[in-house]
């Protein structure tokens, strides 16, 4: 009796126990459920819950054949989380990593002392670094994933694609021109992750997928773009000029099938690339154009039928007092016919074509062939040009304007006014972009021909290419003649200004400008070389490139060659 | 009666259970799966876009010129009598000779092209102009 009330007892306080216990965890519960579950609820919703920013991919830039000039890859950057590595820890991570990305221990070691929950310790690296820190297996440093702009074709077209920085945005050319088109938006999803930091997919995951960047295909050819730039760095070297610049246009629809200046950089490598090798100097550069400027006094003449082409006129023997200043020609010539002067290219004589014409109808034609304005190519930071009114001409300007002397105009300006001559008299806008494309390929947007306004009549345009053939056949321009193709053009020997005022006598822009086959142009071509030395001629420097330029573009777009005799040059 | 019904409930609710938990878990296994599938996907999208760089550098007129000068290969463009020319395709030759009621009724006997190519049907490459 007395065993059994013992163990009734024992049971009791066992029962008691389980029920205390019991007791404790449903208060327990009760407690979490009530008074701490939104605390708790939030506080596992962000352990569990993680949106993830899903960036875009950058658009690709490609060639008018869908060649790829810039397109996004991606790469790894390696960060640390200061927090999780133990102080104890960090000299040895920092010897460790500063061993493999061949960084300075101290710099290592001075960003994973910072008191941060994340530093970058090096951004984009190659593969084989990004392997190694992988293997290096540290806790607290991790590699992410980003996307790094390549441009496999390294200086090609640098100026024209320009560059994307570090963040992937444009900074320069094309780049930025296009960086809303290129860039896409960002996306979003909202994933679950377990301990791990595994993600998990289950059914309530909400994600709006990212716009990819759209594709830009440019006018420019890769294959003329290379010609362009291998006879450019040629004569660039030859020279030992301090700058130049080439472009290629077609000029029935505008489009720049290559451009190329020198000095230049390597796309891929633009952090070590001083400004002046970045500058697009084809674009944003003014000088005093000189001689290739008589095309628009000639034009001027022609369209007004102011002159008759044998009309003669006496050239004073190489020496010409205009408003107090003697004019010069670099060969005195005693009666020039209209057309010898523009082959010779006469300073005299042009002045006194212009003294015919007026100091308005100059104005009014440089202004119609878009000189002093906006040529509104889809570049950044072209440059305007200089042109100023008749109002502010002073008595010499007859004789400086008309042959290129007192104007400011750009290589973009240039190039797109002959494009006028050799396309029948229409001038067109200038572009660089032909088309957008998505990721598919589907067209988006097309750039064709665009704004064109009339500054020449056919038939006007017509005898100006005659005037600018004769001027290769018999001229100045003799360099530019090639065997298999006619060509025309002008050439120019612009003296510079002197920092103190005045003409130097050292320092010239050599250029030439012109057009290919000649009856019925394909290319217009201007080559501008800034300083070049000893020879400083435009004739003699820069029409050479512009008649092998002219030749192998020709050939490459099969192009039947209109004369007779064969290429020989390999 | 009541026992065995209340038993085949608990039962019934016990294999619910199970079920669900095994359907969650499973759920939770290809997710995995899925996961690391998409890392390789994105691994060999990755690749590619390597591939693509380096044919589109390997491509580049620059590299491609620098190889023939390494290989001191000289090239010299043909000359004009070693060119063929072709002009297009040769022109379908109708024998003249035979007239056109007849040549229509042979027709009837013949076996026809099921379908011709139209000029809109055909693939033009994608040319420089």
């Amino acid at each position: 009796m007395r065993k059994g009330k013992h163990n009734n007892s024992r049971l009791f306080i066992i029962f008691i126990i389980f029920i205390s216990i019991l007791s404790f965890y449903i208060t327990r519960i009760i407690f979490l459920q009530t008074y701490k579950s939104q605390y708790l609820s939030k506080l596992a919703h962000k352990q569990h819950s993680v949106v993830l920013e899903l960036k875009p991919q950058r658009g690709d830039i490609l060639d008018r054949n869908y060649r790829k000039l810039a397109l996004d890859h991606s790469v790894y950057s390696v960060f640390a989380a200061p927090r999780k590595i133990s102080a104890d820890r960090k000299d040895s991570v920092a010897q460790a990593l500063s061993k493999v990305l061949g960084l300075d221990k101290g710099l290592v070691l001075s960003r994973i002392e910072k008191d941060k929950a994340f530093v970058w310790i090096k951004r984009e690296l190659d593969k084989d670094l990004s392997d190694a820190v992988e293997a290096l297996n540290i806790d607290g440093v991790e590699l992410l994933k980003e996307y790094k702009r390549f441009y496999p074709k390294g200086s090609l077209a640098s100026h024209i694609i320009g560059f994307a920085g570090l963040d992937d945005t444009g900074l320069e050319g094309v780049e930025l021109e296009y960086d809303s088109y290129l860039k896409g938006s960002p996306g979003w999803r909202w994933t679950v992750r377990d301990a791990k930091r595994r993600n998990i997919f289950s059914g309530d995951v909400k994600s709006i997928p990212p716009s990819e960047g759209l594709n830009v295909i440019l006018t420019i050819d890769e294959t003329i773009q290379h010609i362009a730039e291998r006879e450019l760095e040629k004569v660039f070297e030859k020279y030992r000029a301090k700058s130049a610049s080439i472009i290629i246009m077609d000029p029935h629809t505008g489009e720049i099938l290559a451009l190329a200046n020198r000095p230049t950089f390597d796309l891929n490598d633009f952090s070590r690339s001083t400004k002046d090798q970045m500058r697009n100097r084809a674009v944003t550069d003014l000088y005093e154009p000189g001689s290739v400027f008589k095309i628009v006094t000639a034009s001027c003449a022609i369209e007004n039928r102011a002159v008759e082409l044998d009309q003669e006129f006496f050239c004073e023997n190489g020496k010409y007092r205009v408003g107090g200043r003697i004019l010069h020609d670099h060969k005195p010539y005693a009666t020039l016919t209209f057309r010898e002067i523009f082959e010779k290219s006469s300073n005299i004589g042009v002045t006194k074509v212009a003294e015919v014409l007026g100091r308005d109808e100059i104005y009014k034609f440089s202004r119609l062939f878009g000189f002093g304005d906006l040529t509104g190519i889809d570049l950044p930071g072209e440059a305007v040009g200089i042109l100023r009114p008749p109002r502010e001409w002073s008595a010499v300007s007859i004789s400086a304007v008309p042959i290129g002397q007192e104007v400011g105009v750009t290589s973009i300006q240039l190039v797109t006014a002959v494009s006028a001559i050799a396309n029948g008299g229409r001038l067109l806008r200038p572009h660089i972009v032909k088309e957008i494309r998505n990721a598919n390929g589907d067209l988006i947007k097309a750039f064709s021909l665009q704004e064109s306004k009339r500054v020449l009549s056919r038939e006007s345009a017509k005898i100006i290419r005659d005037i600018l053939k004769g001027v290769v056949e018999n001229g100045t321009g003799r360099n530019a003649k090639a065997d298999s193709y006619t060509t025309a053009g002008k050439t120019g020997t612009a003296q510079k200004i002197e920092s103190g005022g005045g003409y130097s006598h050292s320092k010239f822009v050599a250029s030439f400008l012109g057009f290919a086959p000649a009856e019925s142009p394909k290319i217009a071509i201007i080559v501008s070389l800034d300083e070049p030395r000893p020879v400083y001629y435009g004739g003699l420097v820069s029409a050479p490139v512009f008649r092998n330029v002219a030749v192998d573009v020709l050939r490459y777009l099969n192009v039947p060659a209109d004369k007779a005799k064969e290429e020989t040059r390999i | 009666m009541k026992l065995l019904k209340f038993l085949l409930f608990i039962a019934l609710i016990t294999v619910t259970t199970f079920l669900y938990t095994h359907q969650r878990i499973e759920a939770i296994k290809y997710s995995y799966k899925i996961n690391l599938n998409n890392i390789e996907v994105n691994k060999l999208l990755d690749q590619r876009s390597e591939l693509e760089y380096n044919v589109a550098r390997l491509k580049a007129p620059t590299y491609l010129e620098m190889q023939l000068a390494k290989g001191d290969v000289k090239m010299v463009l043909p000359k004009r009598w070693q060119v063929f020319e072709t002009t297009g395709l040769a022109k379908e030759v109708t024998p003249r000779t035979i007239p056109l009621f007849v040549r229509n009724v042979m027709n009837l006997f013949s076996l026809k092209s099921e379908a011709q190519a139209t000029p809109a049907d055909e693939v033009h490459s994608i040319k420089p102009y």
